[in-house]
């Protein structure tokens, strides 16, 4: 119940601020932030419940062909709604003094996106469902950046919108593919159909799967339409954007590529994610631009991430929850106080900024403590991430692949400690505009609870790395649980032997039930 | 033992310390009125100085051969993979707490005076109570994973203070240069642990677990693991060479000294920079079984410190003279250990973060009087100018040559007793004692005796520093004379050390004597001394830069362009629909004639096909 609430409401509260006054800035402003809390409050609250939450519905039928609506709840998914409630909440928060122009068209806006990301982020079941979100995000980001974007943003909107549509073409075919040779869109069904497909048919859905997330996260070499888009987007939605959209990729391998495609592509997937990390960090190290640097250390992260991922391990995949939250939380404050800087100084290269340190130093221990957290230093929760995903990597075969991860570790410390000599440091500049700002109420307070979380999950991470451990806890299992587990078995044993045993066990069931026809 | 105060308190005062004084620096930053230097100074002595005070009831409680063990929760905790927060407490960690604490809360007394009327005094103080929290994490931890955390978390702190005064780019440039190499060592501490993780989980990260399975398997012989072993000694002594500057990763170090003096008495000699032989004595059961990594951790200290001793001798700045010799001496202590007497090495840890300690304040003490100049070929005649600097830095230095019954005296004869096993390289390092006495020896003269050099403006303000800056310094002194004698190593040099060393100290302090005297380096007429200079590193400098600099400006330049190729393809593939459409664009025909004539025979060919070709 709670959970479909959590999807519907950001829905129902956007078509409810197309009523408010567009006249009313402070009005509907309240309103706004008072509708981007109540995502934030169920999530948190689905958070505090434990456990897993799941919802089952037919959504429609068509080519005899059953359409579940089903969303699901747990681990991965439901921390990454919840960074996403947060992030928008956030971008709603800081957009107040930040831009602060047309406030309801933002608000409809933002709280469009955060329900497709949500709705994306919940459907850990029904693929075409989750296509249906995956294609709708696109459309209230493309708004957004034509409204609230750069001088070059009618560009930057038609590389986006054509670039992920594009991406996920392949997707859309070798979807509908394998939904009408399974007969049904369940998660569940569709692995065990793809095990009877032949080895090359599923190489190639696979690559087609594989090719739609790389594309959202992004990994090289298809990241060509992060940078434009990243700079030319509000600041704000450049924190969604990298805070939570980019995670729909990292989600799309976690639960749509990695569990329904049991080839092992290990020893291939890891280099491709590991160079997409050393590619983005050598790129972040070059760039002036300050969005393009965070767009590229993104990347650089996000590549780090998806090489934990492909490592298959439970614990790994836990450190990835956390490195994504912690992703999450740093990059999009990154985003927010690096719009503060280009609000004060009029530019976004980061040489025309310095001495933020003399001037503002509030501003300056905030930012400065953010860029420190995306070096993931111990007491942040980037270290935990990295940390476990690190020694995922080293221990995933070839221990090679840990010290390259290492090696994005340091250059990610490289990109970071220039960003903040550019932006922080250096002599005070004789520009008149410079002196006697400072921060406003609320993007000090956007702040706040970053700065907070980073630390506590940094220090107790139990929550995020809690919720992979119900399985244990919990005695009944789902459907798809019991199929990840025939998989194991399947794994183990030979399959036909488990048929065989199958056999053997409807026979007995059968002799079992003549003799209780007899008794 | 039942009023027995809890571990955990030792870290949280000098934490307080730093949120407290963090949050006034933050509250008065924009404010014309900064609070009261008075009140600050005292709040940022008073916790060190408890901390200090709750680390020696500690060490008076504790009996012989009995540690303390206590846990706090769990960190990372999910399967079997626990990592927990845990404090440990054995006669190791007492020494290093003891003399940790204790000079810091002595430097954090003097910083108050020498930072006085700095823009960022609150700050400057907060970020040296932030920097002994975590020192205090470092030592007191009972596993890796949170020794790690004190380990990032000092280097971070050293990070900050170097780049203290943040509007000159030079000291940035610096700051970023050693938290880097940190970094980069960083990565050898993190492999070194997943090394470990792979031989038996995470419970091994704890040390007495792995002390313990150290045992067993050394009752096994290790059986096919001792590779994995080897490898985990190496990443581990990696991680060494950054923090403590070692070859390869050591000039950071000199460049450190852009930060204020008494950061760099207190990171870059007598604390931080020991943290890599902490950890080597902290590990030393598992390098006690792996030869192969000990011979290498000899030959690259004596190298260090036999270069950092020549290149002490060529340095023109006050700050890096001593730099070198830290390096130097740092050199002598890895000695030790790679020697593996691993209580020699961390002795000579605790007399030289006196004498290091004391020399480095006395030359902030010099800085102060010259009003910030740092050049040693514009100073000269001191003595009679600064006589309690003089007195002090005279004790430290004949310490620090290892003059016979003070400090250093007793440490590095144990050092150079323990290499006597390989004569050769017994030699080396006593030719580097003698070197270490000509440099000292050459600082000593070109500072406090001859004429003084600078100009008339400078000589008319020389003044002697105030109370609370001498009191520290004579604390220290008196350190230099009597560390020696405390019961750390139970060995004692042979006579026939004891006197080589003093006929070492003997030709070369006389040699500099008579040499320098004579012989001052002309001041060429223009400052090269600020903060990130590449010169006399004897080539360091440059083999960073052509093996991790270098790479990484390749790289990024592939990079840049495959980047630039990959736009091209897209803005290729992106015109193929406009171009096409373009090509089409002449069906769009915009008169009405022709319209019609077309509408009309596609009429007649749609009805044509629809007749004869659908039945």
């Amino acid at each position: 119940m709670l959970i479909s609430l959590l999807l519907i409401l950001p829905f129902v509260c956007s078509c409810l601020m197309l009523a408010s006054s567009s006249r009313d800035v402070n009005s509907s402003f309240r309103l706004g932030l008072s509708f981007a809390a109540i995502p934030l409050i169920l999530a948190t609250a689905l958070i505090f419940a434990g456990g897993q939450h799941t919802e089952n519905r037919i959504w429609f039928s068509f080519l005899e062909v059953d359409f579940g609506f089903s969303l699901y709840g747990h681990g991965l998914s439901l921390w990454m709604a919840w960074l996403t409630s947060l992030l928008c909440f956030l971008a709603f928060a800081y957009f107040r003094d930040a831009l602060s122009f047309g406030v309801k068209k933002f608000a409809v806006g933002i709280l469009t996106l955060e329900g497709t990301i949500i709705g994306a982020f919940l459907s850990a079941k029904n693929l075409v469902q989750f296509l249906f979100f995956f294609e709708a995000m696109i459309l209230p980001t493309a708004v957004i950046i034509a409204l609230y974007g750069g001088l070059k943003r009618r560009r930057a909107v038609v590389t986006f919108s054509l670039y992920t549509l594009a991406g996920s073409i392949p997707l859309l075919f070798a979807a509908w593919y394998l939904i009408l040779k399974a007969g049904s869109d369940d998660i569940g069904v569709l692995a065990q159909t793809l095990k009877t497909l032949p080895a090359a048919t599923q190489t190639s859905l696979f690559t087609a799967f594989a090719i739609a997330f790389a594309v959202k996260t992004p990994v090289f070499p298809f990241h060509s339409w992060q940078g434009i888009s990243y700079t030319e987007a509000p600041y704000p939605l450049s924190a969604i954007l990298s805070g939570a959209m980019a995670k729909v990729g990292i989600f799309g391998f976690a639960i749509w590529t990695i569990p329904i495609f049991n080839v092992d592509y290990k020893l291939l997937l890891i280099p491709v994610a590991l160079f997409s990390a050393l590619y983005g960090a050598a790129l972040a190290l070059m760039q002036t631009n300050i969005k393009r640097l965070l767009a590229f250390s993104s990347m650089s992260h996000l590549g780090l991430a998806l090489a934990g991922l492909f490592c298959l391990d439970e614990i790994v995949n836990a450190g990835v929850a956390v490195m994504l939250v912690g992703h999450g939380l740093t990059a999009g404050g990154l985003f927010f106080f690096g719009g503060i800087a280009q609000k004060w100084t009029g530019s976004t290269n980061i040489k025309n900024f310095g001495a933020f340190a003399s001037t503002n130093p509030v501003f300056a221990s905030i930012f400065g403590f953010l860029s420190i957290a995306a070096v993931a230093v111990p007491c942040t929760v980037g270290f935990v991430g990295e940390f476990l995903i690190l020694q995922g990597l080293f221990n995933s075969g070839l221990p090679l692949f840990g010290v390259i991860g290492g090696i994005c570790i340091v250059c990610s410390a490289a990109y970071m400690l220039r960003l903040i000599k550019n932006v922080l440091f250096g002599p005070i500049p004789e520009n008149p505009a410079r002196t006697g700002i400072s921060l406003s109420k609320y993007e000090g307070i956007t702040a706040v609870p970053i700065m907070a979380l980073i630390i506590y999950f940094g220090l107790h991470p139990a929550p995020i790395l809690d919720s992979f451990e119900t399985k244990e806890k919990n005695e009944t299992l789902t459907e798809m649980e019991m199929q990840e587990f025939e998989k194991f078995l399947e794994s183990l044993l030979n399959v036909e032997s488990i048929e065989s045993a199958t056999e053997n066990d409807s026979l007995e069931n059968e002799k079992l039930e003549e003799n209780d026809d007899e008794q | 033992m039942t009023t027995q105060i809890p571990l955990w308190i030792i870290p949280f005062f000098p934490l307080l310390g730093a949120i407290a004084l963090g949050a006034i620096a933050l509250a008065r930053a924009n404010n014309n009125q900064p609070a009261h230097e008075g009140y600050i100074g005292a709040l940022a002595v008073f916790f060190p100085f408890l901390s200090f005070i709750a680390t020696v009831i500690f060490a008076a409680d504790m009996p012989e051969s009995i540690i303390y063990k206590e846990t706090l929760g769990n960190w990372i905790a999910i399967g079997d993979f626990q990592v927990t927060f845990g404090f440990l407490f054995d006669s190791l960690t007492e020494i290093m707490l003891l003399f940790v604490t204790g000079i810091t809360s002595l430097i954090v007394l003097y910083s108050v005076g020498y930072m006085k009327n700095d823009e960022g005094y609150a700050r400057f103080l907060s970020y040296l109570n932030l920097f002994l929290f975590s020192m205090i994490i470092l030592v007191l931890s009972d596993s890796l994973p949170f020794t790690f955390l004190g380990w990032e978390g000092v280097g971070l702190c050293s990070y900050l203070l170097v780049g203290f005064w943040n509007k000159d780019w030079h000291n940035c440039q610096a700051a970023n240069k050693a938290f880097l190499v940190n970094r980069i060592g960083d990565i050898g501490f993190l492999l070194g642990m997943f090394t470990i993780i792979a031989l038996g989980g995470t419970a091994l990260l704890n040390y007495e677990i792995l002390e313990g399975y150290l045992k067993e398997q050394l009752d096994l012989e290790f059986k096919g693991i001792y590779g994995l072993f080897a490898l985990a000694a190496l990443f581990f002594f990696f991680a060494c060479t950054a923090k403590s500057a070692q070859i390869p990763l050591l000039t950071w170090l000199p460049d450190a000294m852009a930060g204020p003096t008494p950061v760099s008495a207190l990171i870059h000699a007598a604390t931080m920079v020991t943290a890599g032989v902490y950890l080597m004595a902290r590990l030393s059961p598992l390098f006690l079984e792996i030869p192969e990594v000990m011979i290498l951790v000899l030959l690259i200290a004596i190298g260090t410190a036999l270069w950092a001793a020549i290149t002490g001798l060529l340095q023109h700045d006050i700050k890096k003279v001593l730099a070198y010799s830290t390096v130097s001496q740092l050199g002598f202590m890895f000695m030790a250990a790679g020697a593996g007497a691993f209580d020699v090495a961390i002795f000579h840890v605790f007399t030289h973060a006196f004498t290091k300690a004391a020399l480095f304040l006395g030359a902030g003490s010099v800085i102060h009087a010259l009003g910030g100049e740092q050049d040693i070929r514009k100073m000269g005649g001191l003595a009679f100018k600064l006589p309690s600097t003089f007195l002090i830095m005279l004790l430290a230095w004949a310490s620090l040559v290892g003059l016979p019954g003070l400090a250093c005296f007793h440490s590095k004869d144990l050092i150079l007793e323990t290499l006597y096993v390989v004569p050769f390289l017994y030699y080396i390092a006593l030719f580097t004692a003698l070197l270490t006495a000509v440099y000292m020896t050459r600082l000593m003269v070109l500072v406090f005796f001859g004429k003084f050099r600078g100009s008339q403006h400078a000589a008319d303000h020389i003044h002697e520093s105030p109370f609370v800056m001498q009191f520290p310094m004579w604390i220290l002194a008196i350190g230099c004379i009597f560390a020696g004698f405390a019961p750390i190593s139970d060995e004692h040099a042979s006579l026939f050390t004891a006197i080589s060393c003093s006929a070492a100290l003997l030709i070369g302090a006389s040699f500099a004597w008579f040499y320098f005297r004579k012989k001052i380096p002309r001041y060429p007429g223009h400052n090269e001394l600020t903060g990130f200079a590449k010169k006399w590193t004897l080539l360091f400098d440059t083999l960073n830069h052509v093996c991790g600099v270098l790479p990484a400006r390749i790289f990024m330049f592939i990079f840049e362009w495959i980047n630039k190729f990959l736009r091209i393809t897209i803005i290729t593939i992106g015109a193929i629909p406009t171009i096409c459409a373009e090509g089409l664009r002449f069906m769009q025909a915009n008169k009405l004639r022709v319209q019609l004539a077309l509408s009309v025979v596609s009429s007649v060919i749609l009805a044509y096909w629809l007749v004869f070709f659908i039945r």
